[in-house]
C-alpha cells in the first residue's frame, strides 16, 4: 500500500469517454507499463433515516459505503468530512440489518471499472466511471507503492503522472495537506474516490451536452 | 541446517555428546591433578602407597566409563549425509574467511605504516601517535558490539536500530531510517556481512515471527538500494578499526532519508526509468541514478593524487597500455591491482573499490580482488 493519486480526466475534444480511455491506455503502453488485469471501485449512499432525526433536529448525514478491488476482503464506511471505517465485507450484510437507522439512496450507486497497468514500482488505474448504464467520466488513479508519507513522494509521483497524463495532471490531493508525515492508509485513497464521485455527481446535474 | 542433515542426525544425542565430551575432559584432567598432587600425608608408606594407586584407578576408570559413554552417542549421533557437503564446505568458508579477515587486518597495519605523504612532518607525528596493534578484532565480546551498536543509535535521531542475537553470536540489527525504509543488516562480530533493504511497510519477519534474513523486498527501488549497500559495506573498509567502519555505513545509509524527495543532482529529475535517484556517492552523499555514478568517479578521478616518482618504475610495464593486455579477467584483475596498491599507500583506500567498480560494476569481483590484494601480502 502506497501513496495514492486519484483524478478525473476530462473527455478529450470531439471524443467519447470509451476513446478517450483508449488514448489514455495507449500512452501506458508506449510509456512501458504492462496491463495487470482489471479494478473496480464502487460506491453506494446511505442517508440517515427520517426516525433518527427528530428530537435534535440534525440534518441528515450522508454515509458512503464503498468496496475496493484492490481490498477485496474490506469495506470501507465513510462520511463526508468524517471518520472513514474500514470493515471486512460482513459490513454489507449489516447495513440490511441497519435498515432502520440508515436507508439506501435510490439509483445512487456508482462505479469505476477498468484495467491496471504496472510500471516499475508504479501501479496506475485507469477507469471509466458510470452510473447505471451511462458512462459519466473517467478516473485515473496513480499509486507509487514503495513510499507510505504523502508530502515526500508527490513531487516523484507527479512526474510520473505528467509523463502519460501531460497537460491533464491534477494537483495534490486535499488529504495530502491534512495529513503531513502520517503514514498513508487505504482510508485516504477511498476519501479521494468519494470526492472525485461527489464531483461527477453534482456534473451530471448540470448540462450533460458535454459529455459523452 | 538440520533439516538438510536430518537423514542421520539425532540433535538429542549431539547434545548429550558435547556434555560427554565435558565429562571426559574434566576426568582426564582429574587424573594428571591425582598425579601433580602426589602421595597424601598417611602414617605408613604401604598406606600412601596403596591410598594413591587406589586414587589413581579410580580416576582412570571414570575416564575410561566416559570415553566409553562418548562412543556410544557418538554412534547415536551419525554420519551427515553426504549427498550435502554443505556443513564441510560452511566449515571450509568460515575458516578461509576468518583467515581472510585476519591477513587483512595485518596487510592493512602494514601498509599504514608505509605512508608515502610528501611532507615528513605529518608522519612522524602520527608514528608517535600510531595506535598499539588491535587484539584480533574477529572475537569481540558481544557486550562491546552491544555498546558500539547502542552508541550509534543515539547519533541519528532519525534512525532507531533494534540489535537481536536469534542464530548465535552474530548480531542482526533492524535499521528502521524514518518512514522510508528498513534495512536488515547481518553482523559477525563488528563486521557487516550483509544487507538487505526493504520498503517501511514491508514485512521484515517469517511466519514464525524471527527476523527474515533472505527475500528480497518487492520493490525495484529497494531492490537496487540493497545493491547499493552491499556496494557500501564493500568499500567502508579498515580491519583495525571496525566500529569506524559501521559508523561510516550507518552515516550512509542515513542519506536515504530524503530518498523519494531528492532529485537527481545533474539533471534535477526525479525519475529516471521509474526509479528516483538511487545511488549515493560515499563521500559527499550526493544523490544521482545509477547510471550516473561513474561521472561521480570520473570527477573524484580528477582529484587523485599520483604516486610519488621513486615509486613509478616499480610499476609493471605495459601497464600504461592496460587496455590491450586485459586478457582475461583475473589478468585485468592482477594488473589493476598494483596501482591500487599505490593509491592505498596514498591513503585513500576507497580507490580500490573504485577503480575496480570502474572496471568491472558491481560486487562479484570485489571479493576476488580483495583476495588477490591480500595474496599480494602473503
Amino acid at each position: 500500500m502506497g501513496v495514492t493519486c486519484v483524478s478525473q480526466m476530462p473527455v478529450a475534444e470531439g471524443k467519447s469517454v470509451q476513446q478517450t480511455v483508449e488514448l489514455l491506455t495507449r500512452e501506458l503502453e508506449m510509456l512501458g507499463a504492462e496491463k495487470q488485469g482489471t479494478f473496480c471501485v464502487d460506491d453506494e449512499t446511505y442517508h440517515t433515516a427520517a426516525s433518527t432525526l427528530g428530537s435534535q433536529g440534525q440534518a441528515g448525514k450522508l454515509m458512503y459505503v464503498m468496496h475496493n478491488s484492490e481490498y477485496p476482503l474490506s469495506c470501507f464506511a465513510l462520511f463526508e468530512n468524517g471518520p472513514c471505517l474500514v470493515a471486512d465485507t460482513n459490513f454489507d450484510v449489516l447495513m440490511v440489518k441497519l435498515k432502520g437507522f440508515f436507508q439506501s439512496a435510490k439509483a445512487s450507486k456508482i462505479e469505476t471499472r477498468g484495467t491496471r497497468y504496472q510500471y516499475y514500482d508504479f501501479l496506475v488505474k485507469v477507469g471509466t466511471v458510470t452510473m447505471g448504464p451511462s458512462a459519466r467520466g473517467i478516473s485515473v488513479e496513480g499509486e507509487y507503492g514503495p513510499s507510505v508519507v504523502a508530502s515526500d513522494c508527490w513531487s516523484l509521483l507527479l512526474e510520473f503522472l505528467q509523463s502519460f497524463l501531460g497537460s491533464n495532471t491534477p494537483g495534490a490531493p486535499t488529504v495530502f495537506g491534512n495529513r503531513h508525515d502520517a503514514v498513508y492508509s487505504p482510508a485516504d485513497t477511498m476519501l479521494q474516490y468519494m470526492g472525485l464521485f461527489n464531483k461527477i455527481r453534482r456534473q451530471q446535474q448540470g448540462p450533460v451536452a458535454g459529455i459523452r | 541446517m538440520a533439516d538438510v542433515l536430518s537423514v542421520g542426525v539425532n540433535l538429542e544425542a549431539f547434545a548429550q555428546a558435547i556434555s560427554a565430551i565435558q565429562a571426559l575432559r574434566s576426568s582426564v584432567s582429574r587424573v594428571f591433578d591425582c598425579l601433580k598432587d602426589g602421595m597424601r600425608n598417611k602414617e605408613t608408606l604401604e598406606g600412601r602407597e596403596k591410598a594413591f594407586i587406589a586414587h589413581f584407578q579410580d580416576n582412570l576408570h571414570s575416564v575410561n566409563r566416559d570415553l566409553n559413554e562418548l562412543e556410544r552417542l557418538s554412534n547415536l549421533v551419525g554420519k551427515p549425509s553426504e549427498n550435502h557437503p554443505l556443513y564441510s564446505q560452511l566449515l571450509q568458508a568460515y575458516k578461509w574467511s576468518n583467515k581472510l579477515q585476519y591477513h587483512a587486518g595485518l596487510a592493512s597495519g602494514l601498509l599504514n605504516q608505509q605512508s608515502l605523504k610528501r611532507s615528513a612532518n605529518q608522519m612522524g607525528v602520527s608514528a608517535k601517535r600510531r595506535p598499539k596493534a588491535q587484539p584480533t578484532t574477529l572475537v569481540l565480546p558481544p557486550q562491546y558490539v552491544d555498546d558500539v551498536i547502542s552508541r550509534i543509535d543515539r547519533m541519528f535521531p532519525e534512525m532507531t536500530i533494534h540489535l537481536s542475537r536469534p542464530n548465535g553470536t552474530s548480531a542482526m540489527l533492524l535499521v528502521t531510517l524514518g518512514k522510508v525504509l528498513k534495512v536488515i543488516v547481518v553482523m559477525r562480530s563488528l563486521f557487516i556481512d550483509r544487507t538487505i533493504v526493504k520498503g517501511y511497510n514491508e514485512n521484515v519477519y517469517t511466519e514464525d515471527g524471527k527476523l527474515d534474513i533472505w527475500s528480497k523486498s518487492n520493490y525495484q527501488v529497494f531492490q537496487k538500494v540493497t545493491d547499493h549497500a552491499t556496494t557500501a559495506l564493500l568499500h567502508y573498509q579498515l580491519p583495525q578499526m571496525p566500529d569506524v567502519v559501521v559508523r561510516s555505513f550507518m552515516t550512509w545509509l542515513r542519506s536515504y532519508i530524503k530518498l523519494f524527495q531528492a532529485p537527481c543532482q545533474r539533471c534535477g529529475k526525479f525519475l529516471q526509468d521509474g526509479l528516483p535517484p538511487t545511488w549515493r556517492d560515499f563521500r559527499t552523499l550526493e544523490a544521482s541514478p545509477q547510471s550516473q555514478r561513474w561521472l561521480s568517479y570520473v570527477f573524484m578521478a580528477g582529484r587523485a593524487v599520483p604516486p610519488p616518482a621513486r615509486f613509478r618504475p616499480a610499476l609493471r610495464p605495459g601497464l600504461v597500455n592496460s587496455r590491450e593486455h586485459l586478457g582475461t579477467q583475473d589478468e585485468a584483475v592482477r594488473q589493476l591491482a598494483f596501482p591500487c596498491v599505490f593509491t592505498m599507500l596514498v591513503h585513500q583506500p576507497s580507490w580500490i573499490c573504485v577503480l575496480s567498480h570502474f572496471t568491472f560494476g558491481v560486487s562479484p569481483c570485489h571479493a576476488k580482488c580483495f583476495v588477490l590484494f591480500c595474496n599480494l601480502f602473503l
